[in-house]
């Protein structure tokens, strides 16, 4: 029963992809409601959405960030994704 | 019938995250749980645990007797800081009070915890502490009034009695200071992902394993069914409760990037968004004014809402011309049943009004959150099923902690690795089991320490916390699981059989004498725990015959020289033939 190891990445890989999807996750989802937040007239909807959705967000990142071969990718692809959030963040403002 | 599952890589991929989270919040999680399904009960026991609460509910209130309490008692009374007045409750026949004082010393702790517990009682957020000490140097007081007994006020640090909220805090960790509410929510986000993922590698078997619970053949197979099939249909439950949990422990997370970058820093506004009427600016200079007493507004309200409950009186800078007052009303039937009104104390304006179930989206949100989380939607009946699925969820996480062992009591690992998993499993099926004869232990102390010695409170506490360990350690010495089981379930069921009569012995309130007099509040307590008492010892004995009915045989482990560990290969076959 237990997963076989094969199939499970290296020690520094599995590292990276927990931080990323740990902290990179929570950093994205937080963007990416930003990003919806500061396009939208009405923040009150989003901040209070994000109470919940967030939580969605951040572990579906979690477990995305798992089904990459390369720790390092999914670091770029996330820390992509919150600049260009942060991009559009600074533009609308 | 199969559902297309995940492919092999991901399938062990997220088969080992699984394992991997779960396993390293399991215990703390059932911590959670277990101390979470009792806390679902912490004002239905009031009565219960306090002598002094077995009255009637007072059928009428008066919230400016009330406040005129707190300001005899409390020298140092801050009028124009936020002070909360909470009715009392079918459940709970006191008033409560929370407000603050102003204080002489330093701020210290005890401030941030109560305005902390106080937000949590009422079932808002800690946003709400944002407001409240924000300013000047205050410090904040929680106290219950008994009407009855001419308004006397006992404040909570010189109460009685605290069993339920000695286990509502256990709930989140208060105990551990300062970072225990942050552990308690990481806890449920990890149990979020643990859920997802649990689900996701579970998913081809969705359909074929559900009716699958065998209970006659390895263990293996047993901890395996019990574990997927009640994950599967806890499910809807868990999720629920891993979110709000988590809403709960990391508000701060979520409103730290809002206010910076949404609402330039602000935090007030972000207040104005999610109680609006906590954030109508008011000055605490303002002049002081006259203006009609809390209790004018109170019968106002109670006759524009004659069918729905008022849940709290909140008054904002009173005594002030600019001070208002908010009342949170609760129908208590539905999920979106909550409303306030708020008044301009002097002027008598209705500054805010969101009727009960006519609330839009926005304030809706925070009010379905905590109604979920704290199951005061549906009455009795509900929180009485939310227990059960509490208690089902329980032997899921616990029945996960043995799979674990057992699929790595195999010839791929060494023993040294078996050792390991065993010490592990053993930990933390003594830290789990053994919390079930300390919360009956918390009962017992609460009836045994006599009522009138002074900080017995402390000692109460001191009790749960200290046999808690005590069983624990002594767990650590059952090397066999089976005994280890029974031996928490005997422990346990002897203390709770224990409780009733020590409430008995103590109070003269026999249960008969309860049942007799329609004391369903006391008597329920008594019920209950004789009820767990009598099938835990059931349960033992259960595993005791059916011991005899297997036969045992125990292999001589072959390379394993700790005969302590032995049990992991044990091997039980069932007699076929009967």
């Amino acid at each position: 029963m237990p997963a076989k190891q094969q199939y499970l990445s290296t020690k520094g890989q599995r590292a990276l992809k927990v931080s990323a999807g740990i902290l990179g996750g929570f950093l994205l989802a937080n963007a990416l409601h930003l990003v919806v937040g500061s396009l939208l007239e009405n923040k009150a909807v989003v901040v209070i959405t994000s109470a919940y959705s967030i939580f969605f967000f951040w572990i579906l990142f979690m477990i995305l960030a798992f089904t990459f071969k390369n720790g390092w990718k999914v670091w770029g692809i996330y820390l992509l994704g919150i600049a260009i959030c942060s991009g559009i963040i600074f533009l609308v403002k | 019938m199969k559902l297309k599952g995940l492919k092999t890589r991901l399938y062990n991929i997220f088969f080992h995250t699984h394992t991997v989270a779960g396993i390293v919040i399991s215990f703390a999680l059932f911590v959670i749980f277990y101390a979470g399904a009792f806390s679902l009960f912490r004002h239905d026991i009031l009565r219960w645990e306090n002598p002094d609460a077995r009255i009637e509910v007072p059928e009428t209130v008066d919230v400016d007797r009330a406040l005129v309490a707190a300001m005899d008692h409390y020298e140092n009374f801050a009028e124009t800081e936020v002070f909360t007045i909470r009715m009392p409750t079918e459940e709970s026949p006191f008033v409560k009070f929370y407000g603050a004082t102003y204080a002489e010393t330093e701020v210290d702790e005890e401030q941030a915890a109560t305005t902390e517990e106080e937000a949590q009682d009422e079932k808002v957020t800690e946003i709400d502490t944002t407001v409240a000490t924000a300013q000047r140097e205050t410090e904040r007081f929680a106290a219950h009034i008994n009407v009855e007994d001419n308004y006397h006020l006992i404040d909570e640090k010189e109460a009685e009695t605290t069993i339920g909220d000695t286990i509502y805090h256990l709930h989140y960790f208060r105990q551990i200071p300062a970072i225990g509410i942050y552990i308690s929510g990481f806890v449920a986000l990890f149990f979020l992902f643990a859920s997802i993922t649990g689900l996701m590698i579970h998913w081809r078997n969705i359909v074929s394993r559900f009716y699958a619970f065998v209970i006659e053949r390895k263990w293996k197979q047993i901890w395996s069914n019990a574990h997927t099939v009640l994950g599967v249909i806890g499910f809807p439950f868990q999720v629920a409760y891993a979110i709000t949990g988590a809403f709960f422990g990391l508000t701060i997370l979520l409103l730290i990037p809002s206010a910076l970058v949404l609402f330039e820093g602000d935090t007030q506004k972000i207040i104005a968004v999610v109680r609006p009427e906590a954030a109508i600016q008011v000055d605490k200079d303002a002049p002081k004014a006259e203006h009609a007493s809390l209790q004018f507004y109170y019968d106002k309200v109670e006759k524009m809402y004659p069918n729905v409950a008022i849940g709290n009186v909140r008054a904002y800078n009173h005594g002030r011309e600019d001070g208002y007052v908010s009342f949170y009303l609760d129908d208590g039937r539905t999920i979106n049943g909550t409303g306030s009104i708020v008044y301009s104390l002097v002027s008598g304006e209705v500054l805010f009004h969101s009727p009960p179930s006519e609330g839009g989206y926005v304030t809706s949100v925070m009010n379905v959150i905590s109604k979920l989380h704290f199951a005061n939607f549906g009455g009795l009946a509900l929180r009485v099923i939310y227990f059960i699925l509490a208690m089902i969820t329980c032997f899921m996480i616990l029945s996960g902690v043995l799979l674990w062992q057992e699929a790595r009591n195999t010839k791929k690992y060494t023993d040294k690795q078996k050792r390991f998993h065993h010490r592990v499993t053993k930990f933390y099926l003594a830290v789990c089991l053994g919390l079930f004869p300390a919360v009956a232990i918390i009962f017992i102390a609460n009836k045994a320490v006599p009522m009138d010695l002074a900080g017995r409170v402390a000692y109460v506490n001191a009790t749960f916390f200290i046999s808690w360990l005590l069983l624990i350690i002594a767990g650590l010495f059952w090397n066999n699981f089976r005994k280890l089981n029974r031996n928490y379930l005997q422990i346990g069921g002897i203390f709770s059989l224990l409780i009733p009569i020590t409430n008995g012995i103590v109070t003269g309130d026999w249960v008969w004498k309860t049942l007799a007099n329609a004391q369903w509040y006391v008597a329920s307590v008594d019920i209950f725990w004789m009820i767990t008492g009598l099938s835990a010892l059931l349960a033992t004995r259960w595993i005791q015959t059916s011991q005899k009915q297997v036969k045992v045989k125990m292999q001589q482990p072959k390379r394993v020289k700790n005969p302590s560990i032995s049990v992991e290969s044990l091997v039980v076959n069932y007699d076929k033939g009967k």
